[in-house]
């Protein structure tokens, strides 16, 4: 593992912790200041990073928006991940016709622009944090579909697959016990960086008000109200997406670091 | 591609019947009885099976008719038609613009492989990837237009402009053109650069331009003779692929800057809940993707012969 890599490791590390043990801190992401409220503040002694437009801590939001930013980008992740693998496994190991099907499927899921559909099912669904998960974890399961689908097609061929067949065991087995683990790697880079591109799904959608709904803080939806500010007070924007791009950034350094490290022979 | 507009359009359409109530509960009033609420919807053709419906919604939409908008009552397809001009300007400028660039970095990363430029580089574009495209628009706004207050940080045209003349029209519009535009391109430039790089180093260890050095061509030539466009095949289906994302992006981007195109309109379809409006924008940005893909494999067929279709 690289230096980057290190660092992203601990920096997540450390991000994760805080996210699970904030709740039992004395901290309050939604404690206001009625004197504020319209008036942002820039950095100072009582709010190391200003504050927003209700006079509430950028700082302490902006932990808690970690919290729900970071739930989001797991879960939805989570949901995409096992539709993705549930569908290439499938889809790999089926009669061609099935493949041909599912994969056209695939296809037309890709052709439409994901943050439309997403925003199109979240004004269907009225937004809260389930539709959210499942929004995103529904718009984005085609890319682990493919890769997925890709290596079952190659590792259904190999030795150990027709042997397993030759000793009668049932294909159930052979796609879970056989072919998955094999899979495993790709799958968890692939992951890791789909976490990424999950955190950023949601900023947009929160951002345009269709995702994670006031008073919960996240990283999306604190960037919501900046933009009446624009003038008053950058750190509403600048704080919200610094802790975004570190994140998403670390995130890539990460999985990119794995996947070296799991295809050592491919040039860096 | 057929199929896949099919598909497109069953799917726009089963999103549409989705959506919370029915066209009826839109135009009547509420002293109209049950029973004559029943005859409109067999009038509108809303008792029939869903199957049904689609197929006439369907044969409506090849001739061009997505129906009228809710909020203003005009056609979708001139409204979609009168935004497209704004939409095709933004992202094809941003497209070609992001070749020209993409293929002189990614080529100086992966020559100098490890060099200080690569790190700069392989750096910028991790950055970019993680950079949400709205929060770099938004940030691009606070410092040119009102930092600095060199650019106007939205719309398309000045207003004083309307009865200027065409070339004083055109560079007001580049001018608001050029936040989106920067916006639009760091946020593709990183991707796929990052993957050029890949493409050229790939290339870079073949044996062909280990024998292209051994017969004394000029590095130079090297590059741009056999690394350039060898490595740029790959990138033609990646924006292939790429395309959705591209335009799905531009859609904020647009509506962040009160750009006039496509994507406003989408995105304010969606604040207004106008689904006429939505299911069009829907429907016509799937087939530009469409369409893009498809050029994208016919160039992919020209440059390089060895593809067969």
């Amino acid at each position: 593992m690289t230096f980057k890599a290190w660092v992203s490791a601990w920096f997540l590390g450390i991000l994760v912790l805080v996210a699970l043990f904030l709740p039992y801190t004395s901290l309050d992401p939604n404690q206001f200041d009625p004197s504020c409220i319209g008036q942002p503040q820039s950095p100072g002694a009582s709010a190391w990073l200003g504050t927003d437009d209700f006079g509430r801590s950028l700082a302490v939001r902006s932990l808690f928006g970690a919290r729900i930013s970071l739930f989001v980008g797991f879960v939805s992740v989570f949901i995409s991940s096992t539709t993705g693998t549930l569908v290439g496994l499938m889809s790999g190991y089926a009669p061609r016709w099935v493949d041909d099907v599912v994969m056209r499927c695939v296809d037309l899921m890709m052709a439409i622009p994901s943050i439309f559909l997403m925003l199109t099912l979240q004004v269907i669904f009225k937004p809260s944090m389930v539709t959210i998960v499942a929004v995103i974890g529904f718009s984005s399961w085609m890319g682990t579909a493919r890769l997925v689908r890709a290596q079952v097609l190659s590792l259904k061929s190999q030795l150990f697959v027709v042997a397993a067949k030759a000793r009668g065991i049932s294909s159930y087995k052979i796609l879970f016990k056989h072919i998955l683990p094999h899979t495993l790697p790709t799958l968890v880079v692939s992951s890791l960086l789909g976490i990424g591109s999950a955190i950023l799904s949601e900023s947009v959608l929160s951002f345009l008000g269709l995702g994670v709904q006031p008073p919960h803080a996240s990283w999306g939806n604190m960037l919501e109200n900046s933009l009446n500010y624009l003038r008053e007070s950058p750190f509403m924007i600048i704080v919200p997406g610094a802790w975004i791009i570190l994140t998403v950034v670390a995130l890539n350094f990460l999985g990119d670091a794995l996947r070296s490290m799991f295809n050592p022979k491919e040039n860096r | 591609m057929v199929p896949l507009l099919l598909g497109i359009t069953f799917l726009s359409f089963l999103l549409m019947k989705a959506t919370p109530g029915d066209p009826t509960q839109m135009f009547t009033d509420p002293t109209i009885g049950a029973k004559d609420l029943i005859q409109l919807k067999k009038n509108l053709g809303l008792d029939q099976p869903m199957l049904v419906q689609y197929l006439k919604w369907l044969q409506n939409v090849v001739q061009g008719n997505f129906g009228y908008s809710f909020v203003t009552g005009q056609p979708v397809m001139s409204m979609i038609l009168d935004r497209l001009p704004a939409t095709l300007l933004l992202s094809i400028s941003s497209l070609c613009l992001t070749l020209i660039i993409t293929l002189p970095m990614g080529l100086i990363s992966a020559y100098k492989a490890d060099g200080f430029w690569d790190h700069v580089i392989t750096f910028t574009s991790f950055i970019g990837m993680a950079l949400p495209t709205f929060w770099l628009g938004l940030m691009l706004m606070l410092l040119f237009s009102i930092g600095l207050n060199w650019m106007p940080s939205s719309g398309f045209l000045s207003p004083h402009l309307l009865t200027a003349s065409f070339f004083q029209k055109s560079l007001d519009i580049l001018h608001h053109m050029v936040l989106p535009l920067i916006t639009l391109l760091i946020g593709s430039l990183a991707g796929l650069t990052r993957y050029y790089r890949f493409g050229v180093l790939h290339v870079l260890s073949q044996d062909y331009i280990k024998a292209a050095r051994a017969r004394g061509i000029s590095e130079g030539k090297i590059l741009y003779k056999h690394a350039l466009k060898n490595a740029a095949l790959p990138i033609l289906t990646l924006l292939g692929l790429q395309l959705p994302e591209l335009i799905g992006g531009a859609f904020v981007i647009e509506y962040l800057f009160a750009w006039p195109g496509m994507g406003k309109l989408g995105v304010d379809a969606v604040f207004a809940r106008d689904y006429p409006v939505l299911m069009g924008t829907l429907v016509m940005s799937s087939v530009l993707i469409l369409l893009g893909s498809l050029l994208a494999d016919l160039a992919y067929q020209w440059a390089d012969p060895r593809i067969q279709s």
